[in-house]
């Protein structure tokens, strides 16, 4: 039989088990609005029975521990998806920024390539009148400097990218080194303690953090985790964190990620990172050689049309943009001549003939780049560009709405709910009042017994 | 004269049964979105079936149209109309991209935890050329 110390001790252990309930109880309802918090409960188990003399007596309850209820199948789909936002989200910011460089309003390439030939029909009606010959001019000069707005404008797009993908390793190295941290002080602690949990949560939050930065594979080993890249470079083994690092690739001119000595800049698709490098290194580089595409193009072939032609003083035409082509053609494109008479409107020398100005016109519909004439080729441009950034706020739209939904999932497992919180204080309260009350009983048998006749003999 | 199409309310000159068609896809792809947004998979067969069978019917009244030349208002209706649902569709594909892509991920590594299957492709990815 139980002896009444004994049934102290059991109700005791129910006081410490009850007092455990309500504490996590209070934390989990502190917490209510913390984000990123996991709701936890006491871990409470039957303590082992005593038999004595063939009849089993329970022990009462002891306190496991504490723990956090967390989906880690669900945590790693957050993940996953964040990296897909952080993507969506950088290339569609930097494909905006890109789209301001192609407007429809007068400031356009378009519309300085529609003024251009505008003001060629101008002249026709008047071959040698000087100021429609400066008109021209004045056109052609704003159309270059269109070209070269733009060209520098993605230019200095992509250097803000390359500026954004320095920023972006620099946080991807402070975080690791942060999980580093918490892996040690994670491994430090009993996975039982209230403490325990906080470690946890602190750790997701980064690695979600991360997820947003750079593609992330999450390895579990127990109480530490690994995290490489997708393709396997590491990130953070245990306590320990692999820093990346960014230097100047000479043939690129961007810089370029290694980790460990190793270029990795191709193996990184998702994150910010990714958006960051698919912007600077594919779309925009793609959207700058077929600008210079057209402006070698339409150098090439107005020059050919002007060379066709004789000038006011009645000599051969010489070129009237600097040749271009290539790489750079879109910024360097510049007018050859100032001097307004030096135009070849002329076909046959005479200063009233308009004849090669039909030619300088036809340029209009000629294919200058790709099989495409000069407002064709920009309107596909434009249809590109606005295209990117239409597809990345798609992508962008159904990541955060499956992000929602798996957050959503998440707060069902892992969430503070009010209502339980109330009914598990409730009944924490009452099982402690029970406890107190079996301590309060015992202790009056014991003053009984104390007080029994010949007990103090 | 217009080939006209016999419908339950009468007949329609193609342009206008078209339109109808479109915007009935419309609210078929709306309806959709919902349920993608909501994460509730439900409702999902029943309307992939519907928006199959009316994408059909607007298949086949296109073809009846090609013969005819459309108003400039229903010219830009349907314009208008098949801009929108490019946009509705795109994101449709995008969402249940995801969604295969969550289950497919959930399914491995409840696979993995079980022990019936040893890995993934992503794991020979990570390692292959390393070595």
């Amino acid at each position: 039989m139980s002896s009444l110390l004994g049934t102290i001790s059991i109700a005791m252990g129910a006081l410490e088990a009850q007092q455990a309930g309500l504490a996590t109880t209070s934390n989990n309802i502190a917490n209510l609005n913390t984000p990123g918090y996991t709701r936890e409960q006491p871990i409470l188990q039957e303590a082992d029975p005593i038999i004595n003399n063939g009849i089993t007596y329970g022990q009462g309850v002891t306190l496991q521990g504490i723990e956090s209820l967390r989906d880690s199948i669900l945590q790693l789909q957050i993940d996953s998806e964040t990296q897909q936002q952080g993507q969506a989200q950088a290339y569609v910011n930097a494909m905006s920024q890109a789209q301001t460089l192609f407007p429809d309003d007068t400031s356009g390439i378009g519309q300085q390539i529609s003024n251009f030939f505008q003001s060629l029909n101008s002249l026709s009606t008047d071959p040698s009148n000087l100021a429609l010959r400066q008109s021209v001019l004045s056109a052609a000069g704003s159309m270059a400097s269109a070209f070269n707005g733009t060209a520098n404008g993605l230019s200095a797009v992509r250097s803000s990218l390359d500026q954004n993908v320095q920023q972006a390793v620099g946080e991807v190295n402070q975080i690791t080194q942060q999980i580093a941290g918490l892996n040690a002080q994670i491994a430090g602690v009993s996975s039982g303690s209230q403490g325990y949990g906080s470690f946890l949560d602190q750790r997701d939050n980064l690695v979600q953090k991360l997820s947003g930065l750079i593609d992330v594979s999450v390895i579990n080993n127990g109480t530490s985790i690994t995290l490489t890249t997708k393709q396997g470079a590491a990130l953070v083994a245990g306590n320990q964190s692999f820093a990346l690092s960014t230097a100047l690739d000479p043939a690129s001119g961007v810089q370029h990620i290694y980790s460990q000595g190793t270029d990795i800049t191709s193996e990184i698709s998702s994150g910010q990172l990714g958006g960051f490098l698919q912007a600077r290194d594919q779309t925009l580089p793609a959207m700058q050689a077929q600008l210079d595409s057209l402006a070698g193009g339409l150098v090439q072939a107005l020059n050919t049309a002007n060379a066709k032609g004789f000038d006011l003083n009645g000599n051969a035409g010489g070129n009237l943009f600097s040749p271009v082509s290539g790489a750079g053609a879109a910024a360097s494109m510049t007018v050859a001549i100032t001097d307004p008479s030096l135009l070849a409107a002329s076909s046959d020398g005479t200063t009233g003939s308009n004849g090669n100005l039909t030619n300088l016109s036809a340029v209009a519909n000629q294919a200058v780049s790709n099989g495409m004439t000069p407002t064709g080729a920009y309107g596909n441009l434009v249809f590109q560009v606005g295209t990117a950034v239409s597809g990345g706020n798609t992508e962008l739209d159904a990541s955060n709405t499956m992000l929602t939904q798996l957050q959503q999932q998440q707060a069902s497992v892992s969430g503070v709910s009010l209502d339980e919180e109330a009914s598990n204080l409730m009944l924490y309260q009452r099982g402690y009042q029970a406890a107190a009350e079996a301590i309060s009983a015992v202790d009056q048998m014991m003053q009984t017994i104390i007080q029994m006749p010949g007990a103090n003999t | 004269m217009s080939a006209m199409i016999e419908s339950p309310s009468g007949p329609f000159p193609p342009d206008a049964q078209e339109l109808v068609l479109l915007e009935t896809l419309k609210e078929l792809l709306t309806a959709a979105i919902r349920s993608l947004s909501r994460g509730e998979p439900k409702e999902l067969v029943e309307l992939s079936r519907n928006i199959s069978a009316t994408a059909d019917e607007v298949a086949a009244t296109e073809s009846s149209l090609c013969r005819l030349p459309l108003t400039p208002a229903a010219q830009q209706q349907r314009q208008k109309l098949l801009a929108e649902l490019r946009q509705q569709r795109s994101f449709c594909r995008a969402m249940l991209r995801r969604w295969r892509r969550s289950i497919l991920l959930r399914r491995r590594l409840l696979d993995l935890a079980t022990g019936t299957a040893t890995y993934s492709e992503a794991l020979e990815a990570r390692w292959s050329g390393r070595e």
